[in-house]
């Protein structure tokens, strides 16, 4: 595998991450969840809690200009490795070293409103962002652009299909110039074009340091978008590669 | 070592949502309309809120109380008016992080952005039911009598307590479900023995639970003033008091906490 000697720009080092599960009878689904086979690792900590392991000792590095996809089945830990990353979780243990500005657009309905417009939501996902009015309304035009939601874009974001709110949030999501874009699986095949577009247009702001990661259970997204695959079960890493190589290798397990 | 990786990291929480003061307004202006929306009267309904408890309070606990009414209806509009956002903050405080949970979980959004976030709405609601207040203190001549520089110092004395409180019970709510029924309990409790609805000054003899009443010195600070009546020294140190140590104590449950909340909305 080619690693250019290009500067690693999020470094997940030894991440352990153990949290708490919170249920109304807590003690009488002990039983039945410690035999389950979804999820992470679940146990009990010291004083008797249920715990799950989501991640364990986890390494990743991405460097810069790569495409990173996390794959794996329901409760692998991509959706939560993603949170460590994009600073939402605090590991328990391990560091987590980013370099640069990180846009993470993890859930494309947190922070919408449905009976807002296209442009009303921009506003919103701008001020949940900590930007300015004044910056955000700079941004308006490029995102109304590439969005290509034509007329769409005032209009209230409840009569959108997905693909056009996903188109939305990409648009979003990349307009605010970030060194590294975090996704979660909210992509669809049918985006993949626009997503290696939205790529394309990161890569195009000359300067700094850009990656992508995501996560997807999409076989077709990860071999058209992503130049790397790492492969999650139960919060460790399986496999990790180039993804037709890595795809070749688990068809040939099957 | 881990201690002070706590105490920066929530520094730095904090600080950061102060920094966002402005979006932060701006989200709370926004979270207001959309109660409103499509509701003709709009935030009127608040006004009008105070307007008729007020007057139909005023009125009938004049009579019961033997109060004379030019001066019981301004004592109630104005233990009203903060009585309503002081209630409101507080029973909000319990759905901050709850509410805030989608939020929370898919961002990188300081935590400390949604205790502000109730505070903020709340205050917007109460200015609009300030014109209530004002027409009352005009009618009953009183407005000439009010110490607008004390009110205002007490109404920041609240708020930074209502900040701490808030904090408190935004974080025990998310971790422990069963509070925010035990608030609004509390809080119906306090309105029964606290001096709401009647004035201290008519009570002869068991003055203690007033004197030892918290919501009594917190909500008399800013009454106080409005009515032209001056709070006693003991009020005042009592509630600067009760900010600094509630504030200190927040901070610690805060720093102590702030990363498990993901994990618990």
């Amino acid at each position: 595998m080619s690693r250019p000697s290009n500067a690693p720009v999020i470094e997940l080092r030894g991440v352990d991450l153990i949290y708490r599960v919170f249920t109304t009878s807590e003690s009488s689904l002990r039983g039945s969840v410690l035999k389950a086979l979804v999820g992470g690792r679940l146990g009990k900590d010291a004083s008797g809690h249920v715990v799950v392991q989501a991640l364990n000792n986890l390494n990743i590095t991405i460097y810069e200009g790569e495409r990173v996809a996390l794959y794996g089945h329901n409760g692998s830990g991509k959706t939560t490795a993603l949170r460590v990353a994009a600073g939402v979780y605090e590991p328990t243990r391990g560091q987590v070293l980013t370099r640069g500005n990180v846009s993470a657009m993890l859930d494309l309905n947190v922070g919408l409103s449905p009976d807002a417009s296209g442009r009303s939501n921009i506003m919103l996902l701008g001020l949940h962002r900590g930007l300015s009015r004044k910056q955000i309304t700079a941004l308006i035009p490029d995102i109304e652009e590439f969005s290509e939601l034509g007329m769409f874009f005032d209009m209230p974001v409840r009569t959108y299909s997905s693909g056009m709110l996903t188109r939305l949030g990409f648009a979003f999501a990349t307009a605010v110039d970030p060194d590294i874009l975090i996704l979660d699986e909210w992509i669809t095949p049918g985006d993949a074009s626009f997503l290696n577009r939205a790529s394309e247009r990161m890569s195009s702001h000359a300067g700094n340091a850009r990656a992508l990661l995501l996560a997807s259970h999409s076989v077709e997204i990860i071999k058209r978008v992503c130049t790397r695959v790492i492969v999650l079960e139960r919060g460790v890493i399986v496999e990790d590669g180039p993804p037709f190589e890595v795809f070749d290798r688990l068809d040939s397990q099957k | 070592m881990a201690f002070l990786k706590l105490v920066s990291a929530a520094s730095r929480d904090i600080v950061a949502a102060l920094k966002m003061t402005p979006n932060v307004a701006t989200l709370a202006w926004i979270d207001m309309e959309d109660r409103y929306r499509r509701s003709a009267l709009g935030p009127l309904w608040m006004a009008l809120t105070l307007g008729v408890t007020a007057g139909s309070l005023g009125f009938l606990y004049s009579k019961i109380l033997r109060q004379p009414i030019n001066e019981y209806l301004p004592f109630i509009t104005a233990t009203l008016f903060i009585w309503l956002f002081f209630v409101n903050v507080i029973n909000e405080a319990t759905a901050a992080f709850v509410a805030g949970g989608p939020m929370i979980k898919n961002s990188t959004q300081p935590l400390f952005i949604n205790i502000m976030r109730v505070i903020i709405r709340n205050v917007i609601v109460n200015i609009h039911t300030l014109p209530v207040l004002l027409f009352i203190l005009i009618y009953f001549h009183f407005i000439g009598k009010v110490n607008i520089g004390l009110a205002l110092f007490g109404y920041a004395v609240m708020i930074i307590n209502l900040i701490w409180i808030s904090m408190i019970i935004g974080l025990l709510s998310a971790r422990y479900r069963d509070v925010p029924y035990v608030v609004s309990y509390v809080l119906q409790f306090f309105m029964f023995v606290s001096p709401i609805f009647w004035n201290p000054t008519m009570l002869e003899k068991g003055g203690w639970f007033v004197d030892w009443n918290p919501i009594y010195h917190w909500i008399a600070v800013v009454r106080d003033p409005l009515l032209g009546a001056t709070s006693t020294p003991a009020s005042l140190w009592f509630c600067i008091a009760t900010a600094v140590i509630g504030m200190g104590v927040a901070f610690a449950a805060f720093a102590a906490n702030r990363s498990k909340v993901a994990f618990w909305v």
